[in-house]
């Protein structure tokens, strides 16, 4: 045909008019404009409305009914049986309007006969991703009954008035058990489980086995090959314990052994010999020969539980009863074959000097920690090197001649391998301490590199640098204490596993300090001092603040609790003038202390009170008569002396202040 | 003119005689001064080059000598000065004992989280990774490295200014006539500071928590045994390497045992006090 369909999707700016104010521009609103006339769509709905879309057209895509068959062994011999199931899924649209699937026909085949006519079933609703689904299984029993090989077919489904057929399921009968097994197994290439009781381990024939897979059978020294277990089983009764699986290669002296963390839950389908298996990897492992030539690997175990029923004691396998005890788990052990290696040595052609017997695929990158020091620093050379290959071989990258550096002990090695495979990616990292030689403009010169790539089947070479140090002068030199074990002309230091040597200390600090105590400010009195008073001072402000609000909001309630004093300090104040001789301010205060009181309680203007009204008010709020007109006279006594050409007389005025004390408490106890 | 002639006299009237005690309360309530160590005076200084003559001479017992007597003048309410310590991880270093090297650097450390020489040679007595921490979330990771980057002392001082100028803000806000522009400015002020003092002190309060009640240990020994109860009797629980970092638990009570946790694995057991040195 040679075409295909291709899909647009596009984003389309568009947005809802109101009033007709709005106009679309572009031509990808005209174009919907003309289509849904003023409905124009915002963005919102757009999306909203493309997934809705999608939505309904997976409801109509999911209410095609999946129909699959399964029979379980398939292959078995004569007399035996199998488990015929059909899985029904059943989508959104057929499952709302609950329908159900309805036989049409049963499943024949002429190998077989049906033991129980009726099948069992199970029906389960799921919602997936918000999706709704229903899902039926229909389980037969059918017993062989010639041998040949045959299909089970016949049975049709109707679901929501429409018939689908059940796709046909493959079956081998055979006379002996031997003859159900793919080829591989009965030539004793593949091995089947054994539990070491003979009548589990019949029922385990050619259902129940494990083989090694390799990624590579032709590799070069120090190339790792991954190697997988796999797991093949069919139809097992009782089914298998899922964490139970456990293979580790063994007695691999040739090798570096590494295992490899990976998930592979999954089951899935297999075919071995024309049969099908469930299929699964249970363990991954990298090997690295170590050794050049053919290198066999052993037979090793794989180890798994299979679930089987238990023998019971008082009713057997009784087919009323059943088996009360239920299943028991038994350890099994599934024999996998090894294979041969052929280990090639690594190519001596092209191979560079700088080649330390690294092979992978690497790379490799170089710094200094600085590139202006004093004499009395250090500076840290680092290497890394990393990738993907056995991290094992790679050694510590040697140095050239360092003529202005000396190297102080040996350097430090690190691996950063990841998490899942730690052995065969990853990094190692490397580090050389070295002390400048001298000040000046330094160099360290330029360092080289090499790995094999078996995957390239070349020699690579990186080379790094050189690196540009200015060293400046210093002044604690005389406080190194040894010389570097290492010789600077040495190419290859030694090990990194090696202990820290004092040499590659840095400097002792020399400087007398302030002190010799170092008190942390927290730790200091003032500390708390400081943090207490913040809220102290905001306390006491918050509170004066309320104080000054609550006054101005009870200011006549105040004014009158207060009047009684304000007047009486008013008094004593006339009293100071009496006794300074100030006569005329002695009787203006005394009558202005009086006014000022009587005003505040009858809440009015101390201007303009005249005697009169203030008798009146006095006697209006229950001051005796007599005590009221004492009060008008004290005022016109006042006001006499006050405008007397003489002055008056004193001891008249210090008579005048004991009447108006007499008359200040006497008008306190009627006003309160 | 009264006023002028106290002066003279040298009299202190009666207010400046109270400025000045409230001044030496607070000078009192604030702690003794460090004391302070002038190049040429006291045995002090004469000590400490003393110490370093000696290390340069390679005479470290001599010098450890020297630089654990000078420990030994460091007053309780402080710390060592992460010079000293230091220096003394050092000469420890020199004599072969590694894990008293690295409970001195970890000291040097825990008073000057960016001490480069300190924080050096504790990795080079450290490249067998034992003292792996367990993982945290990465987004933690920034955060607890810029919180492990300044002492609880260091972050106070911000955390300080900060409450200090929220609170000057807050008081004028409080008290300040409303409306007007200053009491509008003092209102972001106020609110700006206190962000100032979360942030400050969301690093502040948990590293002065971890500093003051979670003291870390570092074992000085080679291979002490961690056993299931306090006690020399007891069953071993797992064993700790020399230099290795231990979180203490739990210290009174305990007769001279301490109760520690790995952070590694978590394992918590009990040790002899004198197998480790407390930070």
């Amino acid at each position: 045909m040679g075409g295909h369909l291709r899909v647009y999707f596009r984003v389309v700016r568009v947005r809802f008019v109101k009033d007709g104010q709005e106009k679309p521009q572009g031509g990808d609103e005209m174009r919907i404009r003309k289509l849904f006339g003023r409905a124009v769509l915002s963005r919102t709905w757009g999306i909203g409305t493309l997934w809705w879309v999608l939505g309904a057209l997976s409801a109509v895509w999911s209410a095609e009914p999946q129909i699959t068959a399964t029979v379980s062994p398939q292959a078995v011999i004569v007399g035996a049986q199998v488990t015929y199931n059909v899985s029904i899924k059943v989508g959104d649209a057929a499952a709302m309007r609950n329908q159900g699937p309805a036989l049409r026909g049963a499943p024949a085949c002429p190998l077989l006969r049906t033991v129980s006519p009726r099948p069992s079933s199970r029906n389960q609703v799921q919602i997936i991703n918000g999706a709704f689904q229903q899902s039926y299984e229909l389980t037969w029993k059918l017993q062989a009954m010639q041998e040949g090989e045959g299909q089970i077919a016949g049975l049709q489904i109707e679901i929501g008035g429409q018939v689908y057929p059940v796709p046909p399921a493959a079956i081998k009968v055979a006379k002996s058990a031997e003859d159900t097994l793919p080829a591989s197994l009965r030539s004793g290439d593949l091995l089947s489980a054994t539990t070491g009781e003979a009548e589990i381990d019949q029922q385990l024939k050619g259902r129940l086995f494990a083989t090694l897979t390799f990624s590579k059978t032709d590799v070069f020294l120090q190339e790792p090959i991954m190697v997988d277990c796999v797991v093949y089983a069919d139809g097992i009764e009782g089914g298998l314990i899922e964490k139970s699986f456990g293979w580790k290669p063994e007695g691999l002296k040739d090798f570096v052994v590494g295992e490899t963390a990976f998930a592979d839950p999954a089951w899935r389908q297999g075919t071995l010999g024309g049969r099908q298996y469930s299929v699964r990897t249970v363990a991954r492992y990298y090997l690295v020969p170590t050794r050049v030539g053919e290198v066999e690997i052993p037979l090793t175990n794989a180890v798994c539980q299979v679930q089987v029923k238990t023998s019971d004691p008082f009713f057997g396998n009784d087919p009323f009863f059943g088996n009360i005890m239920g299943t028991q788990a038994v350890p099994a052990s599934m024999p996998v074959r090894g294979t041969k290696i052929r280990v090639k040595p690594l190519p001596t052609q092209g191979q560079p000097p700088s080649f330390q017997n690294a092979v992978g695929n690497f790379t490799f990158a170089a710094r200094v920690n600085s590139q202006a020091i004093s004499e009395d620093d250090l500076l840290t050379l680092t290497f890394e090197v990393g990738g993907t290959g056995y991290l094992g071989s790679i050694t510590t990258p040697g140095l050239p001649d360092m003529k202005d550096w000396k190297v102080t002990g040996k350097p430090s090695e690190k691996v950063e391998g990841a998490k899942a495979n730690p052995l065969f990616e990853g990094k190692k990292v490397f580090e050389y301490v070295l002390r400048p030689a001298r000040s000046g403009a330094l160099e360290v010169p330029q360092i080289a590199y090499a790995f094999f790539n078996p995957d390239q089947n070349r020699f690579v070479e990186v080379q790094r640098g050189p690196f540009k140090v200015n060293v400046t002068r210093g002044q604690q030199r005389q406080l190194q204490v040894a010389t570097s074990t290492v010789s600077s002309d040495s190419p290859n230091p030694p090990a990194a596993s090696e202990p820290t040597t004092p040499e590659q200390l840095a400097y002792l600090h020399t400087p007398l300090p302030s002190a010799l105590t170092v008190v942390s400010f927290y730790r200091q009195g003032i500390f708390p001092v400081l943090l207490g008073l913040p809220v102290v001072l905001l306390g006491l402000a918050v509170g004066f603040r309320g104080w000054t609000e609550y006054r101005l909001r009870h200011q006549d309630e105040f004014a009158l609790r207060q009047a009684g004093g304000r007047a009486r300090k008013e008094l004593k104040t006339a009293r100071a003038s009496l006794k300074s001789g100030q006569l005329e301010a002695f009787y203006s205060q005394l009558a202005e202390a009086l006014r000022g009181y009587i005003a505040t309680k009858i809440q009015r203007s101390a201007k303009g009170l005249t005697f009169e009204e203030i008798q009146e008010a006095c006697e209006a709020r229950g001051l005796p008569a007599e005590k009221a007109r004492g009060l008008r006279r004290l005022f016109e006594r006042c006001d006499g002396a006050r405008y007397h050409a003489g002055g008056g007389d004193p001891a008249a005025a210090e008579e005048l202040l004991r009447e108006a004390e007499v008359l200040l408490d006497a008008m306190d106890q009627v006003f309160g | 003119m009264k006023t002028n002639e106290r002066i003279y006299s040298g009299r202190i009237n009666r207010a400046t005689g109270l400025f000045l005690a409230g001044i030496c309360l607070l000078i009192g309530m604030a702690g003794a001064p460090p004391r302070v160590l002038g190049a040429g005076e006291g045995t002090t200084a004469e000590r400490w080059d003393a110490a370093a003559e000696a290390y340069r001479t390679k005479d470290f017992e001599q010098a450890r000598q020297l630089y654990e007597g000078l420990l030994n003048e460091v007053s309780e309410e402080g710390r060592p000065h992460p010079e000293l310590c230091y220096n003394l991880g050092n000469v420890y270093f020199q004599l072969g004992q590694k894990g008293r090297a690295a409970w001195m650097y970890e000291r040097a450390l825990a008073a000057a989280p960016r001490h480069a020489d300190a924080r050096r040679n504790l990795a080079l007595i450290r490249t067998d990774g034992a003292n792996a921490e367990a993982e945290s979330f990465f987004l933690f990771k920034p955060l607890a490295w810029l919180a492990q980057h300044y002492t609880a002392g260091e972050w106070s001082v911000p955390f300080l200014f900060f409450y200090g100028l929220a609170a000057g803000a807050g008081l004028v806000w409080i008290l300040g006539r409303r409306g007007v522009r200053l009491w509008r400015v003092s209102r972001w002020v106020c609110g700006g500071a206190c962000v100032g003092m979360l942030f400050f002190g969301a690093f502040f309060v948990p590293r002065y928590i971890q500093t003051e009640y979670h003291p870390v240990a570092v074992v000085l020994d080679s291979s002490v045994p961690v056993r299931v109860a306090p006690g020399a009797d007891q069953d071993v629980y797992f064993e700790v390497q020399e230099t290795e970092r231990l979180e203490v638990t739990a210290e009174a009570g305990l007769a001279g045992w301490l109760r520690v946790k790995r952070p590694a694995d978590g394992r918590v057991g009990f040790l002899p006090e004198s197998a480790v040195g407390i930070l």
